[in-house]
Parts: structure tokens; C-alpha cells; sequence
């Protein structure tokens, strides 16, 4: 059973912008752990599967993915998918964070396996406290052991 | 009556010797008188015993004296004759006298015809019958032939009369005649008869084969065609031949040469019967007339069709002359034709003879003229048959101009009107066919239609047109096709065919009628391309619509969440102001303190507000594109009590400003239940933000269900909008009218949409100042998944 803290944190999210807010706010809700990023959706397998630009890695033993929908190059529907689908990622828990809150999209990913779908509230002070709960919430949460990748 | 005189008066006579002598001579006398009687003349007494008789008694008799003495009368009769004969004797003994003929039997047992008078008288106190007989012989024989004479004469007479009946025909003559023979031969009661003509037989009822029978031949022309035959069913005494009398035979024979006669000639009057009423047949069902003329032209018979084709009646035409029924000049040529047809024997035909009928109307006739002459060869008249071609030539002209109209209508056509004939074969060609193909009618006239179909399809052609030969039955007739046409110059294209077909004597016809469609493809090809490309850029709308307001809300998260971020950030500089503060001069200072105060939260402010909106419509048009791309699920919904629920909502709203809704009956619909109350919600709430604060609100809800369709009308009483508004009304963030209310004029837009999902529509009437009426309708049974908006 991993520590919370030993515990790396992928971001995917092609909009900058939005991956600051996200960096701040999970800080500012006590999240220490290592955060990764990823800015579309083929960096995200890559860093998963260390494969392309991440070859030559050997990233974090546990993982949890935060995942944007609407993304260039793969989205986050075809992440999710291959990460259900492989072996050695399909364990890993993926929170989607996306701005879109339509039901058959939601339906839709976690038809997928997403294990929390989260939307992301134009109002800054709702998304502030979505990721606020978002951090208790991975404060308390148990993962599930990673198995190396 | 003497002679008992004087033997009563010899009773008296007292001197004896004188009596004696006088009674010698008296009975001298008397045996003189008896002996010199030409017949028998006998007398006996009243038990028959013989008393006295003359000579000729004996002579008949073949008896002596002696043994006639001895004998009674009744031994002289021949046996049949006995009964009779004694009768006659009681007769003679009650009544005084009578008479009797029979047959007297000799000694020898001849028989002989005798007439006999029988008187009663007293003899010598006795009572005795004096009998005179006259010999009958030669009377009975002449009575016999005229009996056979008359027999003849019967069988005869008969023939005749049979023969002569008008309704006879041959058949039941031979019967009648069959039953009638019998009674001609000798003993009619046993004599049955049969007559074969041919293979039929004409038989007595009582007929049966005989050994004692008679025949005769019967030939007709001299060939013999059957016999007469007359038989007798019991034997009978052996005369001439059989027992049959040679008088029998000779009539017998002249019988079956009458019959056949007879035959002959009725054979001959039914041929002739036979061939008039052929001729009369002929004459009465003939469409043509018939008549006959005198040698001056006057009728002297015409057949029906030409009384009616004259209009005047048989009696009325008879004697007519022609100058009569025909004008001037036809009369004239009618005339030069009688005189040509009487010089050279020869028929003539005559062209148009016009004709006057009774009834005023003008004819046209053609009469074919020929000689009438009598049995001797001399011409007596003419005979003619004449056909009306009134109407003939009526219709030749109407004819003439129907194909007149026909070439000037198929000549001016825009469309290529093509004839062929059964073979296929080009038979008429107009100008736009001409046009079409780029083939001149000259050339395509005699040419097989083949030519101008591309290779591929001739073989089928061929097949069609041969089918249709052979069935009469045709695929394409009737119909309009779609087909492909080769040109002159060899370019394909499409053009349409409508095929009819038509019989005349020459066989069947098609008529095509072809439009070059390339034009109209092209158009239906390139509105079909449209067509999906306006559903294609529909979709991307929708899509577009959808994902903009998604992408779009990236940006706004980053706007909001950094003017917040700014706007803390600012809050901690603002915080540590006023430790910089004595580094300033204080008209940097109160630069300072303005921007921080003053110029950037009001930046701020505005950059908040703008997002706000901002985000407000991308909700907004996200609901709108959602509305586009949901499934709808219908079902029956009970439109009653989705109102009630409605108005139940806004319960408060309506008690605080007085407002009445009146819901009417409504019916029951299928739709999706979330859309139907998003619907009549929106349109009510309309309804109500829009009332006229200056009279009681007042919204009435009505429908109407029209077979596939319900019609829903909600009308108010509220400000109403103006004509020039009437556009935006159902347009996204267009709000109509004087705005007292929030909103971001979509409700009318979504409810549109709705509405299109359900195959529906909504329209409105207004007037301002009057009230606003919203109609809408929904398809009572939607089409299985609802047209997308």
C-alpha cells in the first residue's frame, strides 16, 4: 500500500492557464506530492508507457491521472481508453477535469473507467473549491499498488 | 196377295169336279208362276220345314226335290249367315215381313250372294213364310271393287292431302302416310305398314316383321332410296300373292311411285325454300341496300338497310323513281350508267351518289349496278347494291384533319414524339426528335429505334418489343422510364420515355414521348449535393455549436480565474501600500492610490461582468445545441394534467398579480414528456412576463386534435408585440418589446427547437396592446424518430 505522498500526480491539460490554476489551487489544498505534466494527450502515454520523449525514464512507481477531454493530438477520451485497456495502466486511477459537464459525456467516460469525473466551473471560486475537494479528497483516497509499469 | 185369293177361293167350290180341274190348272198356274221367277222363290213353315219352292231353288242348291223336302230352310244358309238368318225368320214370324242378305250354301258348298224377302201368311190354317231370292252375285262383286276403289282412292286422296300441307316436312309425311296404309289393304285390322328412306324408318305403332308382307321400291330420280312395306300380323287365306290381291300389289306399286315423287318434288320445293330464305337472309342482315329498278328506274324492290338508308319506307320507295332521291347531276350519271350497264351487260360501279333522305339530311352512296334479265335473257331491269359511306367519308375528313392537328401538335412538341411499329422500326419522327438525337426524320424513317439506344441496351430492346408481340403485355407501356439515349454524334444522356401503345389493321404501334432530362439531372444531382451538404453543414453547426461552447469556456475559466488571482494579488499589494508610501511624493502617491483603488478594480470589475455574461450565453447556446442533440422518448402524455402540474409551479406568480388561466379540454399526445413541459413552461412564463400590468392577465389554453395532427393555442391578453418584432420572437437572445423582466431571450428558441424534434411547428399572432396568441402543433403519432431541429 503506497503513501499518499509517494504518489505522482500526472496533469494532462493543454491549456496552460489551466494547468497553473490547478498547480495552485491543489497547493493551495496541501498537495505536496510530485506533480507531472502533460500537455496532450500522446505526451500523457508516452510519460505512462515511457515511451517517445520519456523513453529513457523510469517514472514513479504510483501514479493517479488528472485528465482534460478536449485536447490536441489524442484526447482524453483515447488516453483513457488505452489506459483501461493495457495491462499495465489500467489500474491507475484517472480523475477527469474537464470544463464540459454534459451528461453523455460524463456517461461516456466512465463507461470508459474513469474513476472520477470532475467539471471544471467557470466561476473561480467554485473551481477553486472543486480543487480544493479534489485534494481532501486525494488526501484520503488508497491507491491501488503500482505494479512498475 | 193373288195367288192367296185364289186359294181361298178354291176352298169354297162344292162342285168337285169342276174344283178339281180348276185347282190342276190353278196349281199349274202357280208352279208356272213360281218355276218362271228369275230368283228363288220357296215357301216354309213356321219351323223352317220346306213346303214348296220353284226350280231354281234346286238349281241353286244342288238338291233333288226329294232331299229339299226333307230339308230345313236354315240347311240352305251358309254358317256364318245361320244366326242372322234365323233371326230374320223370328222377325218375319212377329212382325209379318223382312229382309236379309246371305250367302245360300249348294250340295257342293258354293256359296252364293242372295238378297231375301221373307212374308209371313196363313197356308191351309199353318203359318208360313214365303221367301223370294234374287241372286246378288255380280252386286256384291261390284260393290267389292268399288269398296277397293275407294280404298285405293282413300290411300290415295290421303297421300295427297298430306302432301299438300304446307307445314310438312318430309319426315312426318312418311309417317302420317306409314299410319294411313293399313286402312287401304283388305284387312286393315291386322295390316301394319313401314316406309325406309334412307337410314330412317317411319313405322305403324302395331308394326312388327311378318312373313306375310308386300313392298315396293321407292326411287327418287330414278335411284331407288328406300321401300313401302305392308305386312299382315295373322294369316290370312292365300290370294294373288300371299294374301295379298294383285289389286294390293298394283297399288302398293303405285304408292311407292308417288311417294317417291312426292319426295322428289317436296326435296325439290325445300331446296328452293332453303335457298329464297338464304337469299331473304342475306338480303334483311345486309349492312349494304339492295334494290331493284324497272327498266325506267322505278323501284321494284329494295331490302331493309336500303329503306333505311333512303329514310323512306319499303312502300314508299316502291315505285319511286331515282331522280326523285337524288339531285340533278346524280341522276344524270345514274341514268348514262343504267344505259352503259344495259348495252353491255357488264356491272358498273358508281362513286358517290349522293342522296336526298326523307327526313331532308344529304347521304353519300356508292351503288354497284348490274343487269336484271328474265328467263328468256331479256334485260327487264336493273338490280344494284349500294353502301352508305356517309359516315365514311365523314370520317376520312375528320380523320384527315386529326392527323393534320396530330403532325402540327407532334411537329411543335418540345418533347421528341417517336412512333414505331411492331418490328421497332421508326415510322414517324417530329422535329424535336429531330432535335433530341440529332437524327433528321429521313434519316431515322424505316430505321429500327435500336439506333439511337447505347449498345448496351438494345438487346433488351429487342427482348421487350418481342415480348410484347407475343403476350401483348408490356413492361414499360403506360409508364414513364427512365432511359438512356445515344445521340447522332454519339454522346449518351439520360431522357425520359412515356410509352403508349395503339392497334390498327396494320398491327401495333408505340407511340414514346422523350424528354432529353440531362438538364434536369444535372439540377436534381447538384439539389441533391446541396441537400447534403446543407444536412452536412447543419451537423457541423450543431457540433460547432456545441463544441465552440465547450472551448470556449476553456478561456473563460483562465479570465475569471486569474482576475481573481489579480484581484488577490492586488489585495496584498494594496495591503503592503502603505509601508511604500513616504517614498513618494504625494502626487505619485495619489497616482498610485488610484490605480490601486479606483482604475484597476474597476477593470477588474468589468472583466468580471463581461465574463459573467459571457458564460451566461455559452450556457445558454449550449442548452440550445443540447436541445438539438438529445433523444427524445415519447410517449402518451395526458395533456390535462401536464398543464395543471405547469400552472401548479407558477401558482404564486398568478395568485400575486391576479392572473387567470383557463385550461380547456385538452387532448392526449405523444411526445417527450421533459420537452412538453419545457414547452408549454416556456410559452406560459412568456405569457405571463408579458402581460399588460393595466388589465387583469387573462391566458387561455385551448387545442384542437385534426386527425395526424393537435393544434394547441395559448393566447393572452398582454401587451402583444409589434409588427416589426414579429421576426425576433423565436430567434436566441432576441427579446421583443419594452424588457421589464430578466431573461436572455431563449425561452421562444428552445420551444421552437422542441418542437421541430417533434416534426412540429409554432407560429404566432399578435397585436400590440390586444395579446399575443402562440399556435403550435405536434403530430398526434410522431414519425419514428423525430426529425432533428
Amino acid at each position: 500500500m503506497p503513501d499518499i505522498q509517494d504518489i505522482t500526480i500526472l496533469l494532462v491539460e493543454d491549456d496552460p492557464g489551466h494547468t497553473r490554476l490547478i498547480e495552485k489551487n491543489l497547493r493551495r489544498a496541501n498537495i505536496k506530492n510530485e506533480l507531472a505534466f502533460a500537455t496532450n494527450g500522446q505526451e500523457a502515454l508516452d510519460y505512462l508507457f515511457c515511451e517517445g520523449g520519456y523513453a529513457k525514464n523510469k517514472h514513479a512507481s504510483h501514479l493517479l491521472v488528472l485528465l482534460d477531454l478536449n485536447m490536441p493530438v489524442l484526447d482524453g477520451y483515447q488516453v483513457l481508453e488505452r489506459m483501461k485497456k493495457d495491462e499495465r495502466t489500467k489500474r491507475i486511477p484517472v480523475v477527469i477535469l474537464t470544463t464540459t459537464d454534459d451528461p453523455r459525456e460524463v456517461r461516456r467516460c466512465y463507461e470508459l473507467g474513469c474513476n472520477v469525473y470532475i467539471s471544471k466551473p467557470v466561476d473561480y471560486e467554485q473551481f477553486c473549491e472543486a480543487i480544493r475537494r479534489l485534494g481532501l479528497f486525494l488526501l484520503v483516497a488508497t491507491i491501488p499498488d503500482g505494479d512498475g509499469g | 196377295m193373288a195367288q192367296s185369293k185364289s186359294i181361298a177361293q178354291g176352298i169354297d167350290i162344292t162342285e168337285r169336279k169342276l174344283a178339281e180341274k180348276a185347282l190342276l190348272r190353278e196349281k199349274h198356274f202357280f208352279n208356272t208362276v213360281m218355276n218362271s221367277s228369275p230368283g228363288l222363290l220357296f215357301v216354309f213353315d213356321d219351323k223352317g220345314n220346306t213346303i214348296q219352292w220353284n226350280r231354281n231353288v234346286e238349281k241353286v242348291t244342288g238338291y233333288s226335290a226329294k232331299e229339299i223336302a226333307k230339308m230345313n230352310v236354315l240347311d240352305f244358309v251358309a254358317k256364318e249367315d245361320q244366326k242372322a238368318a234365323a233371326e230374320a225368320i223370328q222377325e218375319v214370324l212377329i212382325k209379318g215381313q223382312s229382309l236379309l242378305e246371305i250367302n245360300v250354301l249348294s250340295k257342293q258348298g258354293k256359296k252364293t250372294p242372295f238378297y231375301i224377302t221373307g212374308l209371313r201368311t196363313k197356308f191351309e190354317k199353318t203359318t208360313c213364310v214365303i221367301c223370294t231370292g234374287i241372286d246378288i252375285t255380280e252386286r256384291k262383286r261390284a260393290e267389292h271393287q268399288l269398296r277397293k276403289r275407294m280404298k285405293e282412292l282413300r290411300a290415295f286422296y290421303s297421300l295427297a292431302e298430306i302432301t299438300e300441307r304446307e307445314d310438312s316436312t318430309l319426315d312426318k309425311l312418311y309417317q302420317e302416310f306409314a299410319n294411313i296404309l293399313p286402312q287401304s289393304w283388305q284387312y286393315p285390322e291386322i295390316a301394319c305398314a313401314r316406309i325406309m328412306i334412307g337410314d330412317s324408318e317411319f313405322c305403324t305403332e302395331n308394326f312388327a316383321e311378318s312373313p306375310w308382307k308386300q313392298s315396293a321400291p321407292v326411287k327418287v330420280y330414278g335411284l331407288v332410296v328406300g321401300r313401302i312395306e305392308v305386312g299382315y300380323l295373322e294369316e290370312r287365306p292365300e290370294e294373288d300373292e300371299g294374301p295379298f290381291l294383285k289389286e294390293e300389289r298394283l297399288l302398293i306399286d303405285t304408292l311407292a311411285e308417288r311417294l317417291g315423287h312426292i319426295t322428289e318434288r317436296k326435296r325439290a320445293e325445300e331446296a328452293l325454300r332453303e335457298s329464297e330464305e338464304r337469299y331473304r337472309t342475306i338480303l334483311e342482315t345486309m349492312q349494304d341496300g339492295y334494290l331493284e329498278v324497272d327498266l325506267a328506274g322505278n323501284f321494284t324492290f329494295v331490302n331493309d338497310a336500303e329503306s333505311i338508308n333512303l329514310g323512306y319506307s319499303k312502300e314508299e320507295l316502291i315505285g319511286m323513281n331515282n331522280r326523285q332521291y337524288t339531285d340533278e347531276t346524280t341522276a344524270k350519271k345514274l341514268h348514262e350508267v343504267f344505259i352503259e350497264v344495259y348495252k353491255t351487260g357488264e356491272p358498273v360501279k358508281v362513286l358517290d351518289v349522293k342522296v336526298n333522305r326523307k327526313d331532308g339530311t344529304k347521304g353519300v352512296n356508292e351503288i354497284s349496278v348490274s343487269l336484271i334479265r328474265d328467263s328468256e335473257g331479256k334485260p327487264i331491269g336493273f338490280r344494284g347494291i349500294s353502301r352508305d359511306i356517309t359516315e365514311r367519308r365523314q370520317m376520312e375528313e375528320a380523320l384527315r384533319k386529326s392527323e393534320e392537328l396530330f403532325r402540327s401538335v407532334a411537329q411543335t412538341a418540345t418533347e421528341g414524339i417517336i412512333n414505331i411499329d411492331s418490328d421497332g422500326n421508326v415510322v414517324f419522327w417530329n422535329k424535336a426528335a429531330e432535335m433530341i438525337f440529332g437524327y433528321s426524320t429521313d434519316e431515322m424513317v424505316g430505321q429500327s429505334l435500336a439506333l439511337v439506344m447505347p449498345e448496351r441496351f438494345r438487346e433488351a430492346h429487342q427482348q421487350g418489343m418481342r415480348r410484347v408481340a407475343s403476350t401483348g403485355e408490356s413492361r414499360v407501356v403506360g409508364t414513364t422510364v427512365e432511359v438512356a439515349g445515344l445521340a447522332k454524334d454519339g454522346h449518351e444522356f439520360p431522357a425520359e420515355l412515356s410509352l403508349a401503345t395503339w392497334k390498327t389493321v396494320e398491327g401495333v404501334f408505340f407511340t414514346g414521348i422523350v424528354r432529353d432530362i440531362t438538364e434536369r439531372k444535372r439540377a436534381a444531382e447538384l439539389l441533391q449535393r446541396y441537400s447534403a451538404e446543407l444536412e452536412r453543414s447543419n451537423e457541423e453547426v450543431k457540433n460547432f455549436a456545441y463544441i465552440v461552447s465547450h472551448d470556449l469556456r476553456v478561456p473563460l475559466v483562465n479570465l475569471k480565474g486569474y482576475t481573481s488571482e489579480l484581484r488577490s494579488a492586488l489585495g496584498v499589494i494594496g495591503s503592503n501600500f502603505d509601508a511604500a508610501l513616504p517614498h513618494l511624493n504625494d502626487e505619485k502617491r495619489s497616482a498610485v492610490a488610484m490605480a490601486l483603488h479606483e482604475d484597476v478594480p474597476e477593470a477588474l470589475e468589468f472583466i468580471t461582468n463581461s465574463v459573467s455574461r459571457m458564460d451566461s450565453f455559452i450556457n445558454s447556446i449550449l442548452i440550445l445545441a443540447r436541445l438539438g442533440r438529445q433523444d427524445l422518448k415519447p410517449e402518451p402524455i395526458d395533456m390535462n394534467a401536464l398543464l395543471q402540474t405547469t400552472v401548479e409551479t407558477m401558482s404564486h406568480q398568478l395568485q400575486e398579480r391576479g392572473i387567470e388561466v383557463i385550461v380547456g379540454s385538452l387532448p392526449h399526445v405523444v411526445a417527450d414528456r421533459t420537452a412538453m413541459e419545457q414547452i408549454m413552461g416556456n410559452i406560459l412564463s412568456n405569457a405571463v412576463k408579458y402581460l399588460d400590468s393595466s388589465r387583469p392577465g387573462r391566458i387561455e389554453v385551448t387545442a384542437q386534435a385534426n386527425g395526424a395532427e393537435t393544434t394547441f393555442r395559448i393566447g393572452d391578453n398582454g401587451r402583444g408585440i409589434a409588427a416589426e418584432d414579429m421576426g425576433k420572437v423565436f430567434a436566441p437572445f432576441r427579446r421583443a418589446g419594452k424588457q421589464d423582466t430578466p431573461g436572455e431571450g431563449m425561452g421562444l428558441a428552445y420551444v421552437q427547437t422542441l418542437l421541430r424534434r417533434h416534426g412540429g411547428r409554432i407560429s404566432c399572432e399578435s397585436e400590440l396592446g390586444k395579446g399575443t396568441t402562440f399556435t403550435f402543433t405536434i403530430s398526434t403519432r410522431p414519425e419514428k424518430g423525430a426529425r432533428d431541429a
